[in-house]
Protein backbone atom coordinates (compact mmCIF):
# COMPACT_ATOMS: atom_id res chain seq x y z
CA UNK A 1 0.00 0.00 0.00
CA UNK A 2 1.42 3.42 -0.92
CA UNK A 3 1.71 5.98 1.87
CA UNK A 4 -1.14 8.49 1.65
CA UNK A 5 0.80 11.02 3.76
CA UNK A 6 -0.89 13.05 6.46
CA UNK A 7 -4.68 13.42 6.40
CA UNK A 8 -5.83 16.84 5.10
CA UNK A 9 -6.96 18.08 8.52
CA UNK A 10 -3.33 18.00 9.67
CA UNK A 11 -2.07 20.13 6.81
CA UNK A 12 -5.00 22.54 6.48
CA UNK A 13 -4.55 25.65 8.63
CA UNK A 14 -8.04 27.07 8.11
CA UNK A 15 -10.59 27.40 10.90
CA UNK A 16 -10.50 28.98 14.33
CA UNK A 17 -9.76 27.49 17.73
CA UNK A 18 -12.42 25.26 19.27
CA UNK A 19 -14.84 26.85 21.70
CA UNK A 20 -13.72 26.68 25.33
CA UNK A 21 -16.85 24.80 26.42
CA UNK A 22 -15.82 21.81 24.25
CA UNK A 23 -12.87 21.03 26.52
CA UNK A 24 -9.31 21.38 25.24
CA UNK A 25 -7.94 18.99 22.61
CA UNK A 26 -4.91 18.27 24.76
CA UNK A 27 -7.43 17.03 27.34
CA UNK A 28 -9.21 14.90 24.71
CA UNK A 29 -5.95 13.34 23.50
CA UNK A 30 -4.85 12.64 27.06
CA UNK A 31 -8.27 11.20 27.83
CA UNK A 32 -8.10 8.81 24.88
CA UNK A 33 -4.71 7.60 26.09
CA UNK A 34 -6.02 7.13 29.62
CA UNK A 35 -9.05 5.23 28.31
CA UNK A 36 -6.74 3.01 26.25
CA UNK A 37 -4.70 2.26 29.39
CA UNK A 38 -7.88 1.32 31.25
CA UNK A 39 -8.96 -1.00 28.43
CA UNK A 40 -5.50 -2.59 28.42
CA UNK A 41 -5.89 -3.24 32.16
CA UNK A 42 -9.25 -4.89 31.51
CA UNK A 43 -7.83 -7.02 28.69
CA UNK A 44 -4.99 -8.13 30.95
CA UNK A 45 -6.82 -8.67 34.26
CA UNK A 46 -10.23 -10.02 33.31
CA UNK A 47 -9.10 -13.29 31.70
CA UNK A 48 -7.37 -14.14 35.02
CA UNK A 49 -10.50 -13.41 37.06
CA UNK A 50 -12.76 -16.37 36.37
CA UNK A 51 -14.82 -17.24 39.43
CA UNK A 52 -16.00 -20.80 40.27
CA UNK A 53 -19.74 -21.38 40.57
CA UNK A 54 -19.57 -22.26 44.28
CA UNK A 55 -18.39 -18.70 45.03
CA UNK A 56 -20.93 -17.08 42.69
CA UNK A 57 -23.61 -19.16 44.43
CA UNK A 58 -22.75 -17.55 47.79
CA UNK A 59 -23.04 -14.12 46.16
CA UNK A 60 -26.40 -14.95 44.58
CA UNK A 61 -27.83 -16.47 47.75
CA UNK A 62 -26.85 -13.52 49.94
CA UNK A 63 -30.09 -11.67 50.46
CA UNK A 64 -29.10 -8.39 52.09
CA UNK A 65 -26.66 -5.72 51.00
CA UNK A 66 -24.54 -6.41 54.11
CA UNK A 67 -24.44 -10.15 53.35
CA UNK A 68 -23.54 -9.51 49.71
CA UNK A 69 -20.79 -7.11 50.73
CA UNK A 70 -19.30 -9.73 53.03
CA UNK A 71 -18.86 -12.30 50.24
CA UNK A 72 -15.36 -12.87 48.88
CA UNK A 73 -16.65 -12.40 45.33
CA UNK A 74 -18.02 -8.93 46.07
CA UNK A 75 -14.78 -7.83 47.75
CA UNK A 76 -12.76 -9.22 44.85
CA UNK A 77 -14.92 -7.51 42.23
CA UNK A 78 -14.77 -4.12 43.91
CA UNK A 79 -10.99 -4.42 44.40
CA UNK A 80 -10.47 -5.49 40.80
CA UNK A 81 -12.54 -2.62 39.39
CA UNK A 82 -10.68 -0.12 41.55
CA UNK A 83 -7.24 -1.45 40.54
CA UNK A 84 -8.21 -1.36 36.87
CA UNK A 85 -9.14 2.31 37.18
CA UNK A 86 -12.94 2.13 37.25
CA UNK A 87 -13.21 3.89 40.59
CA UNK A 88 -14.57 3.06 44.02
CA UNK A 89 -17.68 1.06 43.13
CA UNK A 90 -20.22 0.13 45.84
CA UNK A 91 -23.44 -1.87 45.87
CA UNK A 92 -26.21 0.48 46.97
CA UNK A 93 -29.41 -1.39 46.17
CA UNK A 94 -30.43 -5.01 45.82
CA UNK A 95 -33.40 -7.16 44.89
CA UNK A 96 -33.01 -10.80 43.85
CA UNK A 97 -31.25 -10.80 40.48
CA UNK A 98 -31.18 -6.99 40.35
CA UNK A 99 -28.23 -4.99 41.63
CA UNK A 100 -27.48 -1.26 41.56
CA UNK A 101 -23.85 -0.20 41.85
CA UNK A 102 -22.75 3.39 42.42
CA UNK A 103 -19.40 5.03 41.67
CA UNK A 104 -18.80 8.39 43.38
CA UNK A 105 -16.23 10.67 41.68
CA UNK A 106 -16.20 8.24 38.75
CA UNK A 107 -12.83 8.57 36.95
CA UNK A 108 -14.45 7.34 33.70
CA UNK A 109 -16.37 10.64 33.44
CA UNK A 110 -13.02 12.42 33.05
CA UNK A 111 -12.44 10.61 29.73
CA UNK A 112 -14.99 12.85 28.01
CA UNK A 113 -13.94 16.47 28.60
CA UNK A 114 -15.90 17.70 25.59
CA UNK A 115 -19.22 16.07 26.53
CA UNK A 116 -21.80 17.46 28.95
CA UNK A 117 -25.41 16.69 29.98
CA UNK A 118 -25.37 13.04 29.00
CA UNK A 119 -24.45 9.62 30.31
CA UNK A 120 -20.98 8.63 29.17
CA UNK A 121 -19.70 5.66 31.18
CA UNK A 122 -19.62 3.03 28.44
CA UNK A 123 -16.34 1.63 29.78
CA UNK A 124 -17.93 0.84 33.17
CA UNK A 125 -21.12 -0.53 31.60
CA UNK A 126 -19.10 -2.82 29.33
CA UNK A 127 -16.75 -3.89 32.13
CA UNK A 128 -19.67 -4.83 34.41
CA UNK A 129 -21.35 -6.73 31.59
CA UNK A 130 -18.14 -8.55 30.71
CA UNK A 131 -17.35 -9.40 34.35
CA UNK A 132 -20.81 -10.85 35.02
CA UNK A 133 -21.05 -12.59 31.66
CA UNK A 134 -17.55 -13.98 31.18
CA UNK A 135 -16.06 -14.27 34.66
CA UNK A 136 -19.26 -15.29 36.51
CA UNK A 137 -21.08 -16.88 33.52
CA UNK A 138 -24.20 -14.88 34.38
CA UNK A 139 -26.11 -13.49 31.42
CA UNK A 140 -27.36 -10.03 32.19
CA UNK A 141 -28.17 -6.58 30.93
CA UNK A 142 -26.33 -3.56 32.31
CA UNK A 143 -27.51 0.00 32.04
CA UNK A 144 -26.10 3.27 33.30
CA UNK A 145 -29.05 4.95 35.00
CA UNK A 146 -27.36 8.06 36.43
CA UNK A 147 -24.15 9.83 35.50
CA UNK A 148 -22.11 12.62 37.05
CA UNK A 149 -21.69 14.04 33.52
CA UNK A 150 -25.47 14.27 33.36
CA UNK A 151 -25.67 16.31 36.54
CA UNK A 152 -26.28 13.40 38.95
CA UNK A 153 -24.33 13.20 42.24
CA UNK A 154 -22.86 9.74 41.44
CA UNK A 155 -22.81 7.35 38.50
CA UNK A 156 -25.22 4.43 38.95
CA UNK A 157 -25.34 1.13 37.06
CA UNK A 158 -28.25 -1.30 37.08
CA UNK A 159 -27.37 -4.95 36.56
CA UNK A 160 -30.33 -7.24 35.80
CA UNK A 161 -29.47 -10.92 35.75
CA UNK A 162 -31.20 -13.23 33.34
CA UNK A 163 -33.12 -15.52 35.74
CA UNK A 164 -32.55 -18.69 33.77
CA UNK A 165 -28.83 -18.10 33.82
CA UNK A 166 -28.84 -17.16 37.53
CA UNK A 167 -30.85 -20.30 38.43
CA UNK A 168 -28.46 -22.49 36.49
CA UNK A 169 -25.54 -21.37 38.64
CA UNK A 170 -27.36 -20.75 41.91
CA UNK A 171 -29.07 -24.12 42.22
CA UNK A 172 -26.85 -26.95 43.36
CA UNK A 173 -27.73 -30.63 43.62
CA UNK A 174 -29.48 -30.22 47.00
CA UNK A 175 -31.61 -27.30 45.77
CA UNK A 176 -32.72 -29.35 42.79
CA UNK A 177 -33.67 -32.19 45.14
CA UNK A 178 -35.88 -29.78 47.11
CA UNK A 179 -37.52 -28.56 43.89
CA UNK A 180 -38.12 -32.18 42.90
CA UNK A 181 -39.87 -32.80 46.24
CA UNK A 182 -37.05 -34.87 47.74
CA UNK A 183 -35.43 -33.99 51.07
CA UNK A 184 -31.67 -33.48 50.61
CA UNK A 185 -29.16 -34.84 53.14
CA UNK A 186 -28.77 -31.57 55.08
CA UNK A 187 -29.66 -30.53 58.63
CA UNK A 188 -32.86 -28.69 59.52
CA UNK A 189 -31.28 -25.22 59.62
CA UNK A 190 -29.67 -25.60 56.24
CA UNK A 191 -32.89 -26.94 54.79
CA UNK A 192 -34.77 -23.89 56.10
CA UNK A 193 -32.14 -21.57 54.67
CA UNK A 194 -32.33 -23.24 51.26
CA UNK A 195 -36.13 -23.12 51.23
CA UNK A 196 -35.96 -19.43 52.13
CA UNK A 197 -33.55 -18.71 49.25
CA UNK A 198 -35.68 -20.68 46.78
CA UNK A 199 -38.74 -18.74 47.95
CA UNK A 200 -36.95 -15.41 47.56
CA UNK A 201 -36.07 -16.45 44.02
CA UNK A 202 -39.74 -17.34 43.32
CA UNK A 203 -39.09 -21.02 42.70
CA UNK A 204 -41.07 -22.03 45.79
CA UNK A 205 -44.27 -20.51 47.07
CA UNK A 206 -45.63 -21.38 50.52
CA UNK A 207 -43.31 -24.37 50.60
CA UNK A 208 -44.49 -25.73 47.28
CA UNK A 209 -43.16 -25.56 43.76
CA UNK A 210 -44.35 -22.30 42.20
CA UNK A 211 -45.43 -21.90 38.59
CA UNK A 212 -42.02 -20.44 37.84
CA UNK A 213 -40.35 -23.34 39.66
CA UNK A 214 -42.46 -25.81 37.74
CA UNK A 215 -41.58 -24.22 34.39
CA UNK A 216 -37.90 -24.07 35.35
CA UNK A 217 -37.80 -27.75 36.26
CA UNK A 218 -39.55 -28.50 32.98
CA UNK A 219 -36.82 -26.53 31.22
CA UNK A 220 -33.81 -27.63 33.24
CA UNK A 221 -34.86 -31.20 34.03
CA UNK A 222 -33.34 -32.58 30.84
CA UNK A 223 -30.33 -30.32 30.82
CA UNK A 224 -27.06 -31.81 32.01
CA UNK A 225 -24.81 -29.21 33.55
CA UNK A 226 -21.26 -29.95 34.57
CA UNK A 227 -19.88 -27.67 37.25
CA UNK A 228 -16.20 -26.87 36.81
CA UNK A 229 -14.30 -26.78 40.09
CA UNK A 230 -11.23 -24.56 40.41
CA UNK A 231 -9.66 -22.10 42.82
CA UNK A 232 -11.13 -18.57 42.93
CA UNK A 233 -8.81 -15.83 41.66
CA UNK A 234 -8.50 -14.33 45.14
CA UNK A 235 -7.27 -17.56 46.79
CA UNK A 236 -3.58 -16.68 46.72
CA UNK A 237 -4.25 -13.19 48.05
CA UNK A 238 -6.32 -14.62 50.93
CA UNK A 239 -3.63 -17.17 51.78
CA UNK A 240 -0.96 -14.47 51.84
CA UNK A 241 -3.10 -12.31 54.14
CA UNK A 242 -3.67 -15.25 56.46
CA UNK A 243 0.09 -16.00 56.58
CA UNK A 244 0.78 -12.35 57.44
CA UNK A 245 -1.71 -12.54 60.30
CA UNK A 246 -0.28 -15.75 61.81
CA UNK A 247 3.38 -14.70 61.90
CA UNK A 248 4.87 -12.41 64.52
CA UNK A 249 7.97 -11.48 62.54
CA UNK A 250 8.33 -10.03 59.08
CA UNK A 251 11.08 -12.54 58.20
CA UNK A 252 8.94 -15.57 59.06
CA UNK A 253 5.93 -14.27 57.13
CA UNK A 254 8.05 -13.25 54.15
CA UNK A 255 9.71 -16.69 53.90
CA UNK A 256 6.41 -18.54 53.89
CA UNK A 257 4.84 -16.08 51.47
CA UNK A 258 7.75 -16.46 49.04
CA UNK A 259 7.37 -20.24 49.24
CA UNK A 260 3.62 -19.99 48.56
CA UNK A 261 4.08 -17.68 45.58
CA UNK A 262 6.81 -19.92 44.14
CA UNK A 263 4.61 -22.98 44.49
CA UNK A 264 1.71 -21.34 42.67
CA UNK A 265 3.80 -20.06 39.79
CA UNK A 266 4.14 -22.52 36.98
CA UNK A 267 7.53 -23.58 35.73
CA UNK A 268 8.41 -21.17 32.93
CA UNK A 269 8.19 -22.80 29.52
CA UNK A 270 11.58 -23.44 27.91
CA UNK A 271 12.47 -20.84 25.34
CA UNK A 272 11.66 -22.13 21.87
CA UNK A 273 14.73 -22.89 19.82
CA UNK A 274 14.72 -21.26 16.42
CA UNK A 275 14.60 -23.61 13.46
CA UNK A 276 17.94 -23.47 11.68
CA UNK A 277 19.27 -24.99 8.48
CA UNK A 278 21.94 -27.71 8.38
CA UNK A 279 24.43 -25.16 7.13
CA UNK A 280 23.78 -22.88 10.09
CA UNK A 281 24.04 -25.81 12.51
CA UNK A 282 27.48 -26.68 11.11
CA UNK A 283 28.46 -23.05 11.43
CA UNK A 284 27.34 -22.96 15.06
CA UNK A 285 29.38 -26.08 15.84
CA UNK A 286 32.40 -24.60 14.06
CA UNK A 287 32.03 -21.36 16.01
CA UNK A 288 32.24 -23.28 19.31
CA UNK A 289 35.62 -24.72 18.28
CA UNK A 290 36.99 -21.38 17.07
CA UNK A 291 38.77 -18.81 19.24
CA UNK A 292 38.15 -15.66 17.23
CA UNK A 293 35.66 -14.22 14.77
CA UNK A 294 38.47 -13.67 12.20
CA UNK A 295 39.42 -17.36 12.43
CA UNK A 296 35.77 -18.37 11.90
CA UNK A 297 35.46 -16.16 8.81
CA UNK A 298 38.64 -17.66 7.40
CA UNK A 299 37.29 -21.22 7.92
CA UNK A 300 33.97 -20.27 6.26
CA UNK A 301 35.86 -18.83 3.30
CA UNK A 302 37.90 -22.03 2.95
CA UNK A 303 34.72 -24.15 3.07
CA UNK A 304 33.06 -22.03 0.39
CA UNK A 305 36.17 -22.23 -1.83
CA UNK A 306 36.27 -26.00 -1.38
CA UNK A 307 32.61 -26.49 -2.48
CA UNK B 1 -16.62 26.94 12.33
CA UNK B 2 -14.88 24.41 14.55
CA UNK B 3 -11.32 23.59 13.60
CA UNK B 4 -10.60 19.92 13.03
CA UNK B 5 -8.12 18.55 15.55
CA UNK B 6 -6.69 15.07 15.98
CA UNK B 7 -7.52 13.10 19.10
CA UNK B 8 -5.96 9.72 18.39
CA UNK B 9 -4.13 7.71 15.75
CA UNK B 10 -4.37 3.92 15.76
CA UNK B 11 -3.25 1.06 13.52
CA UNK B 12 -5.97 -1.38 12.58
CA UNK B 13 -7.69 -3.30 9.81
CA UNK B 14 -10.95 -2.07 8.39
CA UNK B 15 -13.64 -2.47 5.78
CA UNK B 16 -14.93 1.00 4.97
CA UNK B 17 -18.15 -0.18 3.39
CA UNK B 18 -18.99 -3.74 4.39
CA UNK B 19 -21.53 -5.81 2.48
CA UNK B 20 -23.72 -7.51 5.05
CA UNK B 21 -26.92 -9.48 4.94
CA UNK B 22 -28.51 -10.37 8.27
CA UNK B 23 -25.82 -11.99 10.39
CA UNK B 24 -23.49 -12.69 7.48
CA UNK B 25 -20.60 -10.67 6.16
CA UNK B 26 -20.01 -10.96 2.42
CA UNK B 27 -16.97 -8.64 2.20
CA UNK B 28 -13.45 -9.80 2.81
CA UNK B 29 -11.63 -6.73 1.51
CA UNK B 30 -9.98 -5.87 4.81
CA UNK B 31 -7.50 -3.00 4.50
CA UNK B 32 -4.60 -2.71 6.91
CA UNK B 33 -4.04 0.95 7.66
CA UNK B 34 -4.18 3.90 10.00
CA UNK B 35 -7.24 5.47 11.55
CA UNK B 36 -7.25 9.05 12.80
CA UNK B 37 -9.97 10.06 15.22
CA UNK B 38 -10.66 13.80 15.27
CA UNK B 39 -13.33 15.91 16.87
CA UNK B 40 -15.20 15.86 13.54
CA UNK B 41 -14.30 12.76 11.54
CA UNK B 42 -12.87 9.30 11.32
CA UNK B 43 -10.07 9.27 8.71
CA UNK B 44 -9.10 5.96 7.12
CA UNK B 45 -5.82 5.72 5.20
CA UNK B 46 -6.44 4.16 1.83
CA UNK B 47 -3.89 3.42 -0.86
CA UNK B 48 -2.82 6.86 -1.95
CA UNK B 49 -5.55 8.80 -0.18
CA UNK B 50 -7.99 9.15 2.69
CA UNK B 51 -11.60 8.13 3.32
CA UNK B 52 -13.68 9.85 5.98
CA UNK B 53 -16.79 9.22 8.02
CA UNK B 54 -18.08 12.43 9.63
CA UNK B 55 -18.93 11.73 13.29
CA UNK B 56 -22.27 13.48 12.78
CA UNK B 57 -23.18 10.84 10.17
CA UNK B 58 -22.61 7.94 12.55
CA UNK B 59 -25.91 6.39 13.61
CA UNK B 60 -24.68 3.58 15.83
CA UNK B 61 -21.42 2.37 17.32
CA UNK B 62 -20.87 -1.15 18.62
CA UNK B 63 -23.81 -3.08 17.21
CA UNK B 64 -23.44 -6.70 18.31
CA UNK B 65 -20.95 -8.56 16.15
CA UNK B 66 -22.16 -12.08 15.47
CA UNK B 67 -19.99 -15.16 15.88
CA UNK B 68 -19.77 -15.90 12.10
CA UNK B 69 -18.36 -12.41 11.53
CA UNK B 70 -15.83 -12.82 14.34
CA UNK B 71 -14.78 -16.22 13.00
CA UNK B 72 -14.39 -14.81 9.50
CA UNK B 73 -12.32 -11.88 10.77
CA UNK B 74 -10.14 -14.25 12.80
CA UNK B 75 -9.51 -16.35 9.69
CA UNK B 76 -8.80 -13.40 7.42
CA UNK B 77 -6.88 -10.92 9.56
CA UNK B 78 -6.03 -12.88 12.71
CA UNK B 79 -8.25 -11.08 15.22
CA UNK B 80 -11.82 -11.51 16.34
CA UNK B 81 -12.08 -8.09 17.97
CA UNK B 82 -14.36 -6.21 15.63
CA UNK B 83 -16.24 -2.92 16.02
CA UNK B 84 -19.25 -2.20 13.85
CA UNK B 85 -19.97 1.42 12.92
CA UNK B 86 -23.22 2.25 11.15
CA UNK B 87 -23.31 5.56 9.30
CA UNK B 88 -25.14 7.53 6.65
CA UNK B 89 -23.55 8.40 3.33
CA UNK B 90 -24.81 10.31 0.28
CA UNK B 91 -26.96 8.05 -1.85
CA UNK B 92 -25.48 7.09 -5.20
CA UNK B 93 -28.99 6.66 -6.62
CA UNK B 94 -31.03 9.66 -5.45
CA UNK B 95 -29.40 13.08 -5.31
CA UNK B 96 -29.62 14.72 -1.89
CA UNK B 97 -30.72 11.47 -0.21
CA UNK B 98 -28.70 9.33 2.18
CA UNK B 99 -28.11 5.61 2.40
CA UNK B 100 -26.94 3.58 5.35
CA UNK B 101 -23.59 1.85 5.34
CA UNK B 102 -21.52 -0.13 7.82
CA UNK B 103 -17.81 0.07 8.50
CA UNK B 104 -15.96 -2.69 10.33
CA UNK B 105 -12.88 -1.95 12.41
CA UNK B 106 -10.70 -4.77 13.72
CA UNK B 107 -7.51 -4.98 15.71
CA UNK B 108 -6.08 -5.17 19.21
CA UNK B 109 -8.79 -5.80 21.83
CA UNK B 110 -7.92 -2.79 23.98
CA UNK B 111 -7.78 -0.44 20.97
CA UNK B 112 -11.13 -1.63 19.63
CA UNK B 113 -12.78 -1.36 23.05
CA UNK B 114 -11.31 2.11 23.55
CA UNK B 115 -12.66 3.32 20.22
CA UNK B 116 -16.04 1.91 21.12
CA UNK B 117 -16.10 3.44 24.60
CA UNK B 118 -14.92 6.79 23.22
CA UNK B 119 -17.23 6.97 20.23
CA UNK B 120 -20.45 5.66 21.74
CA UNK B 121 -21.19 8.67 23.97
CA UNK B 122 -20.01 11.06 21.22
CA UNK B 123 -22.35 9.51 18.69
CA UNK B 124 -25.29 9.15 21.01
CA UNK B 125 -25.46 5.41 21.58
CA UNK B 126 -26.91 4.75 25.04
CA UNK B 127 -24.60 3.01 27.52
CA UNK B 128 -26.59 -0.20 27.78
CA UNK B 129 -25.26 -3.63 27.13
CA UNK B 130 -27.21 -6.79 26.38
CA UNK B 131 -26.56 -9.79 24.21
CA UNK B 132 -29.48 -10.37 21.86
CA UNK B 133 -28.21 -13.50 20.18
CA UNK B 134 -28.15 -15.15 23.59
CA UNK B 135 -31.82 -14.27 24.04
CA UNK B 136 -32.57 -16.08 20.78
CA UNK B 137 -30.77 -19.21 21.94
CA UNK B 138 -32.47 -19.23 25.33
CA UNK B 139 -35.89 -18.68 23.77
CA UNK B 140 -35.36 -21.49 21.29
CA UNK B 141 -34.38 -23.90 24.06
CA UNK B 142 -37.31 -22.91 26.25
CA UNK B 143 -39.73 -23.39 23.37
CA UNK B 144 -38.14 -26.80 22.78
CA UNK B 145 -38.78 -27.83 26.40
CA UNK B 146 -42.41 -26.81 26.05
CA UNK B 147 -42.35 -23.53 27.97
CA UNK B 148 -44.30 -21.19 25.70
CA UNK B 149 -46.20 -18.92 28.08
CA UNK B 150 -45.15 -15.36 27.23
CA UNK B 151 -45.10 -14.17 30.86
CA UNK B 152 -42.89 -17.06 31.95
CA UNK B 153 -40.61 -16.70 28.94
CA UNK B 154 -40.28 -13.00 29.61
CA UNK B 155 -39.45 -13.65 33.28
CA UNK B 156 -36.90 -16.42 32.69
CA UNK B 157 -35.05 -14.70 29.89
CA UNK B 158 -35.17 -11.39 31.74
CA UNK B 159 -36.31 -9.23 28.84
CA UNK B 160 -39.37 -7.12 28.12
CA UNK B 161 -42.14 -8.32 25.82
CA UNK B 162 -40.90 -6.20 22.93
CA UNK B 163 -37.43 -7.81 23.02
CA UNK B 164 -39.04 -11.21 23.32
CA UNK B 165 -41.20 -10.49 20.26
CA UNK B 166 -38.10 -9.40 18.28
CA UNK B 167 -36.28 -12.56 19.29
CA UNK B 168 -39.31 -14.71 18.38
CA UNK B 169 -39.43 -13.00 14.98
CA UNK B 170 -35.70 -13.71 14.51
CA UNK B 171 -36.28 -17.39 15.21
CA UNK B 172 -39.24 -17.49 12.83
CA UNK B 173 -37.28 -15.67 10.11
CA UNK B 174 -34.51 -18.21 10.44
CA UNK B 175 -37.09 -21.00 10.27
CA UNK B 176 -36.19 -22.24 13.76
CA UNK B 177 -39.82 -22.29 14.89
CA UNK B 178 -43.27 -21.76 13.43
CA UNK B 179 -45.80 -19.09 14.35
CA UNK B 180 -47.20 -21.21 17.20
CA UNK B 181 -43.74 -21.56 18.76
CA UNK B 182 -43.25 -25.19 17.77
CA UNK B 183 -39.58 -25.88 17.08
CA UNK B 184 -38.91 -26.93 13.47
CA UNK B 185 -36.40 -29.50 12.15
CA UNK B 186 -34.00 -26.61 11.56
CA UNK B 187 -34.51 -25.46 15.16
CA UNK B 188 -33.91 -28.97 16.51
CA UNK B 189 -30.68 -29.14 14.51
CA UNK B 190 -29.60 -25.83 16.08
CA UNK B 191 -30.42 -27.12 19.58
CA UNK B 192 -28.36 -30.28 18.99
CA UNK B 193 -25.44 -28.06 17.93
CA UNK B 194 -25.88 -25.86 21.01
CA UNK B 195 -25.84 -28.88 23.31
Amino acid sequence: MSDPGLPPFMTDSSGGPPPVSDGSFAQSMGAFGALLKLQQNISERFPKSKVPWNETRKFLKASTIENIKSTSLYKFQMGLFKEIGLGNMQLISYAPMHYIFAVPNNPVCNFYPALQNQKVCVATTDALHRFFREELELECSVEETECIKNGDPVCKFKVDLQPISAYQIMLDKNDKMILSGVRPPVDENELKERVRALTVYKLLEKGKLSEIGNAYMQFAGTMEVEEKVFDPPWKLQEELSSIAETHNTFGGAFGEMAQKVQNTQKEPAPEPKPQVSEETKQLQEEAKKTDSFAELLSKMKKNQDGQ
Amino acid sequence: MTQEQGIAKVDLSYIYKAVMMGNSLYSDNWEKGVLYLTNLNLWFSESGGWLTIPLKNITMVGREVTDPIRVKAQRTIGTSHVLMIDYLQPSSVVEGATASATALLAGNEAVINTLKAYLQPMCGTPPKKQSLSDVDKKLLYMLYTGVNDVQKLSFFIGVDNETLATSFKNLRDQNMCDTSGTVTEQGLKQIREMM
